[in-house]
């Protein structure tokens, strides 16, 4: 029996996908879920209630009102009312209280949601999600996890960092982008075997943009077609070359999704192909 | 043991815990109100006395492994469940279909409700790899309380229905035993 299934884990769609918006996402749902319940609970006490016997109880006193005395007392029916009255209050207090009850369940359900919601739009606002990043590591990780392969396929990696320091920023995001563009810069190169290779990884300061940081995936692999370029990052890439991962796609979602941008470039087939990721940084001294 | 009519054991999987409260509240709300029924019955001629709704008895897990434990303790019991209402994802143990197919090795009989919040899924590859669809339903995220009721109620019967025909097969299986060996004597 195969061991996977059709369904897209948490585990496992976490290679570029914006886990944390996923998750946001399921915890939305689960809430409504809990609101759903809550509301029909409450509309179904309210419905079970008879509200319309104190009306009854009413009319049949007054159908009786010049001997309401005997009524209660002696009517087979009058000298039910006091008791009747009794179990009802009863039911009304514990209806009243359960109605309270469901009430305040959901409106703290609407506060998760508003919190929830917060959290999945701006995740710079809803602390927790962003840490300290040092991208130079970033990237040595994202190399390193690959070392076997680059090994292997005997090509030589170069590093080309300038000094940047640490940011702040959502690095459960970042790092699943600057794995896949090395896993993709080793297909790339997987596919020309007639020569040797080089992988060059770049961090340094955006050079146009003040606040980012670029960090650069430089391959000499089987390039793209520049009729191709655009289509890199499409969600099927039709036509694309082979050996570029799908997940290309997610990356510059992710990218975006990070506030930044994630773009191609290649002279050709046959040429490589430099990724290029810039991301927006917020420097340790800015949030003091 | 009138566990034919009376099994009315629910079984809840879902890592979010508020979800347990969730399936209690549908499925153990009872406000008692008899004694007030009877009242109104003999005050108001024209009200019906109401009918007692049967609640359920609903036990929880927060993980698929621990859902396991729980069916496997109520087989040895003797006190199985009828059905359970199983989460999809539930991180970071097993996912729905794995602990289904669990659950199913320890009790067969057992009536499964595979619950999710994600409307993209092809049910063709759960339901393929199950392999017994017709103890399988499918309950979508934000559900309704009828939804929940209707599907505990309707599959605990179901469940009796299952077990007592098990029991009748078991006994016919049992004669048709015990008349072959008083032929073979008899011969």
């Amino acid at each position: 029996m195969a061991t996977t299934t059709g369904f897209p884990r948490e585990t496992e769609t976490g290679a570029v996908s914006s886990k944390g918006g996923e998750s946001v996402f399921h915890k939305m749902r689960n809430v409504l879920t809990s609101v759903h319940v809550s509301a029909g609970l409450i509309n179904h006490q309210l419905r079970e209630f008879h509200v319309e016997d104190v009306g009854r109880v009413a009319d049949m006193l007054e159908a009786h009102e010049d001997h309401v005395g005997w009524y209660l007392t002696e009517d087979p029916k009058g000298k039910k009312i006091p008791h009747f009255l009794g179990q009802f209050s009863q039911e009304l207090r514990q209806t009243h209280i359960n109605t309270l009850t469901e009430l305040t369940t959901l409106n703290y359900y609407l506060e998760q949601l508003e919190y929830l919601l917060t959290a999945g739009q701006t995740p710079e606002r809803a602390g927790g999600f962003k840490d300290t990043v040092h991208f130079s590591v970033v990237m040595d990780e994202a190399v390193l996890a690959h070392q076997g392969e680059l090994d292997r396929m005997g090509i030589e990696v170069v590093r080309e960092y300038r000094p940047i320091g640490e940011g702040i920023l959502e690095v459960s995001k970042l790092k699943p982008i600057v794995v896949n563009l090395i896993r993709n810069a080793i297909n790339a190169m997987r596919e020309v075997t007639v020569r040797a290779h080089r992988l060059v990884v770049h961090v340094l300061p955006c050079p146009d943009r003040v606040g980012f940081v670029r960090l650069q995936v430089e391959d000499t692999g089987q390039g793209i077609a520049s009729d191709c370029l655009t289509r890199v990052f499409s969600p099927h890439q039709l036509g694309a070359p082979s050996g570029l991962l799908p997940n290309l796609h997610t990356s510059a979602l992710a990218a975006k999704d990070l506030g930044g941008s994630l773009r191609v470039w290649s002279d050709g087939p046959n040429q490589g192909a430099i990724f290029t990721l810039d991301v927006p940084v917020i420097h340790m001294e800015e949030t003091r | 043991m009138d566990m034919e009519q009376g099994n009315r054991r629910i079984l809840v999987i879902d890592d979010n815990v508020a979800i347990h409260d969730d399936f209690r509240k549908i499925l153990e709300r009872s406000l008692d109100t008899s004694l007030l029924q009877e009242v109104r019955a003999e005050l108001f001629d024209d009200v019906a006395e109401q009918k007692v709704v049967e609640k359920f008895e609903v036990a929880c897990a927060d993980q698929g492994q621990m859902g396991y434990r729980m069916v496997q303790e109520a087989m040895k019991a003797g006190r199985p469940y009828a059905v359970a209402f199983v989460d999809m994802r539930m991180p970071p143990g097993w996912d729905g279909v794995e602990t289904v197919e669990h659950l199913w090795q320890e009790d067969p009989e057992l009536q499964v409700v595979i619950c999710t919040a994600f409307s993209d899924h092809a049910w063709e590859d759960v339901i393929q790899r199950l392999n017994k669809n017709d103890k399988l339903l499918i309950l979508r995220k934000p559900f309704d309380n009828i939804e929940v009721w209707q599907l505990a109620n309707s599959l605990t019967k179901r469940w009796a229905e299952g077990h007592q025909a098990k029991s009748q097969l078991d006994l016919l299986a049992k004669w048709a035993e015990e008349r072959a060996e008083e032929t073979v004597k008899a011969d």
